[in-house]
């Protein structure tokens, strides 16, 4: 088979797939407990302090240098009803920590700049994941979640390195 | 001659005009949850079919993201200005919260990458008819090359989108996709 065939059947395969239940139910239940609040419009309750806590941490990191590996591992965590954003940022945090541990393994705490930037990146995890439980529908949130996390672990990579 | 020099139609309500879901979708934004039903009767397959592909045919995770994604389309409905259709808005949406799901499980897929490439393409044996085996190659991939090899090859995105959505360099989006293909091609039976 060349490319040609190859990718003619791949298109083929771009085709609708009905779930194999009807999801309707369960979305119209997941609507109905929260469809008058999800679509107020609402002013932004987290602080652009937050931002900026976010911008500082991770620029004393890019001062500091260093960049490692990712080594993340997927962690299993049970929603229990929660919103959908908030289950990610679970499992974002549940694995980062994980990964947390073993790359601080015995290396000594962080000082002077590293300290400083482990506060910061701390802090800036903490609000984001404030302002995500008071508004689930703040996705983007999730992302700088995932970059604090990272640089988070960067930064315990680098001061493991270091010694 | 007014009407003749008047400012011609934003895009928003072109797209508005030629979408034929608009009338359901100004009702559900209003809070009519029969209309957003008719939405998702309308758009569901092409939505799951998405997340199937992306999820590697694992039935529940693809519901999942579907229910994921029409309470998202729901919650983000006022925001919604007809710069595009509907339809394409949300499967757009939906495979941005697949793909974040992906970037999430990231650390597996970098262990994965650490393996040999023989552990990673393990479809179930092969049917003899094609499409089937084909499905099944592609679910085998490794979560991060299928996903490329299916907003490329079958969705039909750019590499730039691709990389742009997946946090990647154009260029790791093509050798992702080189390699999904071989591996894909070495799951059918064809020799490298």
């Amino acid at each position: 088979m060349n490319d040609f065939e190859l990718l003619r059947d791949l298109r083929a395969l771009r085709r609708p797939a009905e779930p194999a239940v009807d999801l309707w139910p369960a979305i119209a239940a997941r609507l109905g407990a929260g469809a008058g609040a999800a679509r107020r419009p609402r002013r932004p309750m987290w602080p652009e302090a937050l931002a900026a806590g976010v911008a500082l941490g991770i620029g004393l990191l890019l001062a500091i240098g260093g960049r490692g590996a990712d080594p993340v591992a997927p962690v299993a965590v049970a929603d229990g009803g929660l919103p959908w954003s908030v289950r990610e940022a679970l499992l974002l945090g549940a694995a980062y920590d994980g990964a947390l541990r073993e790359a601080r393994g015995a290396a000594p705490a962080p000082r002077g700049e590293l300290a400083r930037a482990e506060r910061e990146l701390d802090a800036a995890q903490h609000a984001l994941e404030d302002a995500l439980a008071q508004q689930p529908d703040a996705v983007h949130l999730l992302d700088l979640l995932r970059r604090t996390h990272e640089q988070r672990l960067r930064l315990a990579q680098r001061q493991a390195a270091v010694g | 001659m007014l009407a003749m020099t008047a400012l011609p139609p934003t895009p928003a309500t072109d797209a508005a005009a030629d979408d034929p879901d608009a009338p359901l979708v100004r009702r559900a934004a209003a809070g009519d949850m029969r209309a957003f039903e008719a939405l998702y009767r309308a758009h569901a397959g092409r939505v799951h079919g998405a997340m199937r592909r992306l999820c590697g045919g694992v039935e529940a995770r693809a519901q999942e993201l579907t229910q994921d994604a029409f309470v998202r389309a729901w919650q983000k409905l006022d925001g919604f200005r007809f710069e595009s259709r509907f339809g394409t808005w949300l499967y757009r949406l939906a495979v941005n919260l697949a793909l974040m799901d992906l970037r999430a499980r990231r650390g597996a897929e970098d262990q994965e990458s650490a393996l040999d490439d023989t552990v990673l393409a393990q479809p179930a044996p092969r049917t003899g008819e094609h499409r089937i085996d084909l499905e099944r190659g592609v679910a085998a991939l490794p979560p991060r090359a299928r996903a490329v090899l299916v907003l490329h090859d079958i969705e039909g995105w750019t590499h730039e989108e691709i990389g742009a959505e997946l946090g990647m360099a154009v260029g790791t989006s093509k050798a992702q996709l080189h390699r999904a293909r071989g591996l894909l091609r070495r799951a059918l039976g064809e020799p490298r």
